[in-house]
């Protein structure tokens, strides 16, 4: 019973809200990506990357707005990357984002060493100063709600929901996604599409980046800890789609928030309780590949696919 | 007044010479038929004329103007759209979207999807179709598909509508309707440009013909209507590069034991109670409106699908399916490979691939099944539309006899020239006769008469009527759309 009620606790969603964040950005981000047809597991060194510019850019100038900015515009030139290497250079997606990825990881501690003299964290940053004060549950969730990036990742969604169903950017971003050679057939400029996608794409996770960093009010070597490939897990168990893919980073959120909770308990729980949002991409490609429940959606049709 | 023309235009595939130094000039407000052997380079030249493929050498104008960039948006803002033999739409996307895509209309930084629907219906209005804007693609038939290609071709402004084989998939019906609407076109001061292997149809619609050989342009000149008999000899002639040979007499055949035994099938929505017996050494002809369960049929036998209730009885079945892409081809696959697949367990020895024996049967194949260029290693994708086919119908011939009893043939012809496809004829024709139980599936009523013992009309996922391949086309096409009042 206590233990119910402490999930379904104020804190608890607070926490949660938080902590959906850094999934939310790179899920959009993967939902834009790869809705252009570009596999992108690179979202994982995207997150990454934007996490340590987000606090450099912050530590330098004093500002946390351009602190975010700084982790948008880093997570976009990863993005510009693997675009350039998968699209113009034809090179497999899945070797990109893995190179991609360690580069990441040994990148960001070559910098956090140049700037800080450290090998495991930055100094401390202050972030968005905001909201209500207390440690109360109420007052959390009010300062989760009311948080500047809590509400740019809901604007994002949004955003992304409109763009890919109003917008002349976003129909030809989905018949590139959908059918490459259909695309180019009907003028659609396929590869300038995509890179302008996967770009768009890394600007969103970098963002997420930014939220990782300043929730920690620092940055940590290897602190996106695996949630780009969970926010891509979202993407796929919702389908690709935005919206559903922003209420599954919530849940894969609240799964986090739980285990934080779970102090005191066994090891193993835990490890239970990290493992579920990949046990739960397994069943909803299982079930996928079954055609059976027709809740989950097909990938898009020229997903990895080029034009010709 | 030449709106379209090509000027020494080349273009190569590796060693292949797809469209060599062809110079030609389409006159405006005409309809333009071109012909030729599979893999004369006919779908090549049009894709230069459009944009879709850079020449290596030559060039393209449109009015006189050349074409430059060479893309197709710089084609289609100039005027010039093309359907392809494949056709280019996004499956996933609505009728309106495929239309938008590449020319959009926009309002206040947003799609007008408003402004797109009204400019639709104007379209639609001047072909004389009728169009769901909002249905999706995946749920199209064929006929619809083609209409929304061309559809979307006039939507964006075409003066001239190019046209690779639209015939190949329609009905006789269909493609009659394809023609009056072409007709309007043309009427109204456009140009229409036609590739398709089917000469009555140059002599009945077309008012100049150009034939291809071997990348070259061999004959261009206006179609004579005054003795269409004689027209469509000189074509068959032109087109083959000699007389044609005489149509052999049929080999005679036995019935035997039944080889297909379908009873009351049922199957999703697609069939609903399918009743169907082939015996050995019979060539039973499947007729109807493509997408009334045709393509489930196939999938049946070959095993792809489940019936969800009634009695199947297949024995050991070779299939040719109905699409080549989906489940005929590996596309990036060498030829080698694909002429061999699901065979390559016999071709193995101690489980390692005999390579040698792979490329004997490939080889021996490809020659029987005179496939151009006949070279096993090229991938499948790079052939012409007709040589594809040609190795999908040589793949299921060769497995006749000794291991299938069954061969099932949807469409065996389609976009195959009309020397391979007398080929392909006798060779099932032969398979017959050696006992082999034959079911052809085909929306070409000649193709269905020349080959059947009997004709199956199918209508709705059932058989509607079995009747003798004499039945007249008024009779077919009364049967295949259902107007069951004449039986
Ligand atoms: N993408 C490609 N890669 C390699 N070879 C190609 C490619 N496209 C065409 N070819 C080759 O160019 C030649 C001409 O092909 P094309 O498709 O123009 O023939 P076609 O006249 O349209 O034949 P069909 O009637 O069978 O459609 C063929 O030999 C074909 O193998
Ligand atoms: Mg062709």
């Amino acid at each position: 019973m206590s233990a119910l009620a402490a999930i379904f606790s104020a804190s608890m969603l607070a926490q949660t809200l938080g902590a959906s964040v850094p999934y939310i950005c790179a899920a959009q981000g993967g939902v834009v990506s790869e809705r252009s047809g570009v596999v992108n597991i690179a979202l994982e060194g995207t997150l990454l990357s934007g996490a340590l510019a987000a606090v450099a850019v912050a530590h330098a100038t004093g500002s946390a707005l351009l602190g975010v900015l700084g982790g948008a515009v880093a997570g976009g030139a990863i993005g510009m990357l693997h675009a350039l290497l998968v699209v113009k250079g034809r090179i497999d997606a899945i070797v990109s984002g893995i190179a991609l990825n360690l580069a990441a990881a040994g990148g960001t501690r070559v910098v956090l060493r140049a700037l800080y003299d450290s090998s495991s964290n930055s100094p401390s940053i202050e972030g968005f100063r905001f909201g209500a004060t207390g440690a109360g549950g109420g007052a959390m969730l009010v300062r989760a709600v009311a948080s500047p990036l809590f509400i740019a990742s809901v604007a994002a969604s949004i955003a992304v929901m409109f763009v890919l169903a109003r917008t002349r950017f976003g129909l030809r971003l989905r018949a590139c996604g959908e059918s490459p050679f259909a695309a180019a057939s009907a003028g659609v400029d396929v590869d300038r599409t995509r890179v302008a996608a996967v770009c768009l794409g890394g600007a969103l996770a970098g963002l997420g980046g930014a939220a990782l960093s300043f929730e920690q009010h620092q940055f940590q070597s290897g602190m996106s800890g695996g949630r780009g490939f969970i926010a891509l897990a979202a993407v796929i168990v919702a389908g690709w789609r935005p919206g559903r893919a922003a209420l599954a980073c919530v849940a894969f959120a609240a799964l986090d928030a739980l285990e934080g909770s779970l102090q005191g308990e066994s090891r193993a729980l835990h490890d239970v309780v990290a493992m579920l949002p990949y046990a739960a991409t397994l069943f909803a490609l299982a079930a996928l590949s079954l055609r059976k429940g027709a809740w989950v959606a097909a990938p898009p049709a020229g997903l990895g696919r080029h034009p010709d | 007044m030449d709106v379209l023309a090509t000027r020494a235009v080349t273009r190569r595939y590796g060693a292949t010479l797809a469209v060599d130094a062809v110079s030609t000039c389409f006159e405006s407000g005409r309809l333009h038929a071109v012909i030729g052997e599979n893999g004369a380079g006919k779908s090549t030249l049009l894709k230069l004329a459009c944009g879709l493929v850079a020449p290596d050498a030559g060039s393209v104008a449109i009015d006189g103007q050349p074409l430059s960039p060479h893309t197709p948006r710089a084609a289609i803002a100039r005027g010039i759209g093309m359907v392809q033999q494949h056709f280019a739409l996004v499956e996933a996307m609505t009728v309106l979207e495929n239309v938008m895509l590449g020319a959009e209309p926009l309002r206040g930084g947003l799609l007008d999807e408003a402004e797109a629907r009204r400019r639709l219906a104007e379209v639609t209005r001047e072909l004389g179709v009728t169009l769901d804007p909002a249905a999706r693609v995946r749920e199209l038939g064929i006929g619809d598909r083609q209409r929304l290609e061309i559809a979307r071709v006039v939507y964006k402004g075409a003066r001239v509508v190019v046209l690779d084989e639209p015939t190949a998939v329609l009905v006789p019906r269909e493609a009659d309707a394809l023609y009056e609407m072409l007709a309007r076109l043309v009427a109204a001061g456009r140009t229409v440009i036609v590739v398709t292997h089917k000469l009555d149809e140059v002599v009945a619609h077309a008012q100049t013909v150009r034939v291809m050989r071997h990348g070259q342009l061999v004959l261009s000149r206006d179609v004579d209507h005054d003795d269409a008999e004689r027209e469509l000899r000189a074509l068959a002639a032109a087109v083959m590069g000699e007389d044609a040979p005489a149509q052999p007499a049929a080999p005679p055949r036995a019935c035997g034991t039944v080889v297909l035994d379908l009873d009351d099938v049922r199957l999703g929505r697609a069939l609903r109670g399918l009743t169907l017996k082939v015996h050995a050494g019979e060539i039973v002809g499947v007729a109807g409106v493509e997408g009334n369960g045709q393509r489930e049929l196939t999938r049946l036998i070959a095993g792809l699908e489940h019936a969800d209730s009634g009695r199947v009885d297949v024995a050991a079945a070779s299939v040719v399916h109905e699409d080549r892409h989906q489940e005929g081809l590996v596309l990036d696959a060498p030829v080698a490979d694909n002429l061999v697949l699901g065979e390559h367990a016999a071709l193995s020895r101690f489980g390692v691939l005999d390579a040698s024996a792979l490329r004997a049967t490939a080889h021996a194949r490809l020659t029987l099944g005179a496939v151009e260029p006949g070279d096993p290693s090229l991938l499948a994708r790079g052939l012409s539309g007709g040589n594809q086919q040609k190795v999908v119908v040589a793949r299921a011939l060769a497995r006749t006899g000794d291991r299938a009893k069954l061969l099932v043939a949807a469409h065996p012809t389609r976009g195959v020239d009309i020397g391979a496809a007398r080929l392909i004829h006798e060779r099932i024709r032969a398979a017959a006769s050696r006992g082999v139980g034959v079911l052809v599936i085909s929306s070409d009523l000649h193709e269905l008469r020349a080959l059947s013992d009997r004709i199956a009309v199918m209508v709705r996922g059932r058989i509607a009527q079995q009747v003798d391949p004499g039945a007249t086309n008024e009779r077919l096409g009364e049967l295949m759309l259902g107007e069951e009042g004449a039986a």
